[in-house]
């Protein structure tokens, strides 16, 4: 709920500040670095055999900077996460990532994105005697949105990504729990500066 | 498959032949094993020797052992003793084989002829439940879920000084989980040192209470904490207006931790149940011989403070004291450790390489793929999954009690 609310707020500022959309040409002929950050929600899910495999929504957001490779291409490193508390457990997923922003048709402003990375996955309670639950893997991102401009530099986009990551182990102090993987789908808006 | 009863001792190996785990054994040929009619009915019994001897089963090694039957046998006749539930409605007795008593005692008498570990009859108990959800705590409990089916036998005597000494007593486990967890055990497990025990109102307090059987008895993880008299005189015996706690007084709590190795040392699987019995039928005094306290003696004591049992289990078995002289092992005393019941615990696997099948000796070691004079079968399914991230079994059998008609201690 509180995370639906940050992203309708942030939706209904970022509409306040940026009510023309961007003029794709512009958006395609800046050059030299950017850097950027979101908010929004995400529903995540961890499987394994044992897992109950409910996806659970949760506060959602990235941090993401870089360069310009050519007028449709923006490369960057990118950290993601999501973050959920349910029932005295507190989980987090972190992606740390390399993607890349494609804007395919010049002129317009929507956009692709791909990347990779490394999820890493914590769940832990307030108990200190309890050993937290981790789990570290490789995981690709698939996504895309659509640029608003907000300002000379500044870029508004309403995205959406899913991150999914291959099999690995999650360890809790000696215990073991293999063939666990992540799965994220990720909606909010972002603001660029480039 | 199913263990049946024959009134005639000619019958009885055929009844063995009907519970025979492989049809290629001629029961006629099955050799009585060493656990195998070893029970003597009493003067309170009124089922003979034989009857009892017909629940059998020919075990996988092709001799004949006693197995699980109903306290009561042909014509309501009693055999004084139970064995816990009746293990036919458990979905993994067929992977039991009949479940049969004392293999692994009779494994040890071979590999180590020297040192036999015999336990009496009556003290087998067993306990199932289908379907059980595992129990997760910490950060686990949010995100696992699990069933499992269980079925296991403990020998835990406790009625007897046996266990005062002895941390050996053969264990028989099996569990099928939904994530493909599959144990299938049969073991002498080390429960604690041997030579002592814990006491169960304070388990920081271990009693040395002499030379175990076999003395070369190993070391085992886990320990058995048992009533000793300081129990007694701390929460039976209590102040007027007092009620006793009997749960503080006489409890007991076998821990077991228990093992799968490979011959080179490697764990192929760990587990961990907790046996425990309310109401037993002894205590360990010192000041008596054989050590042995009887809690239905405790009933009717009254210290020179005016210290005495109130409430409870001494009310239940003596009607509030109306009823005197009521013995140890009389139907009517409620102290008769029927009460019994299993916390499941972790269920680990390392077993990835397999095979599924190891011949182990009888403590679970030596683990080998093929068999060896002394090794028991074990079965295991082919995979790492160390259920856990603090997975704990629930509880199974708290709510029953295994007292029926004629069960008395020494049961």
């Amino acid at each position: 709920m509180f995370a639906r609310l940050l992203v309708t707020c942030a939706l209904v500022g970022f509409g306040a500040v940026a009510p023309s959309p961007a003029v794709a040409q512009d958006a395609t002929t800046l050059h030299g670095a950017w850097f950027g950050g979101g908010i929004g929600t995400a529903s995540a899910q961890v499987n394994c055999e044992l897992c109950i495999n409910d996806r659970n929504g949760g506060l959602s957001g990235y941090l993401a900077g870089g360069l310009r490779l050519n007028a449709g291409l923006h490369a960057g490193a990118e950290l993601a996460g999501w973050f959920d508390n349910t029932d005295d457990v507190s989980q987090r997923l972190l992606l740390y990532g390399a993607s890349l922003w494609w804007h395919p048709r010049p002129g317009q402003n929507w956009f692709l994105k791909g990347g990779l990375g490394l999820l890493k996955y914590r769940a832990a309670t307030d108990d200190d005697d309890d050993d937290p639950l981790t789990a570290g893997t490789a995981a690709i991102q698939l996504g895309g949105g659509y640029d608003l401009r907000a300002g000379r530099k500044l870029w508004v986009s309403p995205f959406a990504n899913l991150i999914v990551t291959t099999s690995g182990n999650m360890t809790s102090g000696n215990t073991v729990v293999t063939d666990a993987s992540f799965s994220m789908l990720q909606l909010g808006a972002g603001v660029t500066w480039r | 498959m199913l263990p049946f009863r024959v009134i005639f001792p000619t019958a009885l190996l055929l009844a063995a032949a009907a519970c025979s785990t492989d049809s290629s054994l001629n029961p006629a040929d099955a050799t009585p094993s060493r656990a195998f009619g070893i029970w003597k009915p009493g003067a309170a019994e009124s089922c003979t020797q034989e009857q009892h001897d017909a629940y059998a089963v020919v075990g996988p090694d092709g001799k004949l052992y006693p197995s699980w039957h109903p306290p009561t046998g042909p014509g309501g006749c009693s055999f004084g003793h139970e064995h816990g539930r009746d293990p036919r409605g458990s979905a993994l007795y067929d992977d039991a084989g009949g479940l049969p008593f004392g293999v692994a005692n009779e494994a040890l008498a071979i590999g180590d002829p020297g040192n036999p570990r015999d336990e009496d009859h009556v003290g087998h108990k067993v306990e199932w439940e289908n379907g059980i959800d595992l129990q997760f705590s910490g950060p686990g409990s949010a995100l696992f879920t699990g069933k499992c089916d269980v079925l296991t036998k403990l020998h835990q005597g406790t009625h007897s000084k046996d266990a005062f000494t002895n941390n050996l007593h053969e264990l028989v486990y099996h569990i099928e989980c939904s994530d493909g967890t599959e144990m299938h055990v049969t073991m002498m497990t080390a429960i604690g040192t041997p030579g002592e025990f814990v006491r169960s109102c304070d388990h920081s307090v271990h009693i040395s209470a002499g030379t175990p059987t076999p003395v070369n008895s190993p070391d085992g993880g886990g320990f058995r904490a048992i009533p000793d008299r300081t129990c007694i005189e701390q929460f039976l015996l209590v102040p007027p207006g007092e009620q006793s706690n009997y749960f503080q007084a006489l409890h007991e709590t076998w821990e077991t931790s228990n093992s799968v190795r490979r011959e080179d040392g490697h764990t192929l699987a760990f587990f961990n149940p907790y046996f425990q019995v309310r109401l037993p039928s002894r205590f360990h005094d010192p000041a008596i011989a054989p050590t042995v306290g009887r809690p239905i003696d405790a009933c009717y004591e009254v210290t020179a403070s005016g210290e005495r049992a109130s409430g409870g289990a001494c009310r239940e078995s003596t009607e509030d004291g109306a009823v005197t002289g009521v013995t140890f092992d009389h139907p009517s005393s409620s102290f008769d450790g029927a009460g019994h019941f299993v916390d499941v615990n972790a269920n680990q696997l390392s077993n990835e390489d397999g095979p599924e099948v190891w011949y182990t000796d009888a403590f679970g070691r030596h683990g080998k793929p093929t068999s060896f004079p002394g090794s028991i079968r074990q079965r295991l399914a082919r995979m790492d999954n160390q259920i856990g991230v603090d997975a704990g079994g629930p509880v199974i059998g708290d709510n029953r009690n295994y007292s029926g008609p004629g069960v008395h201690a020494p049961n």
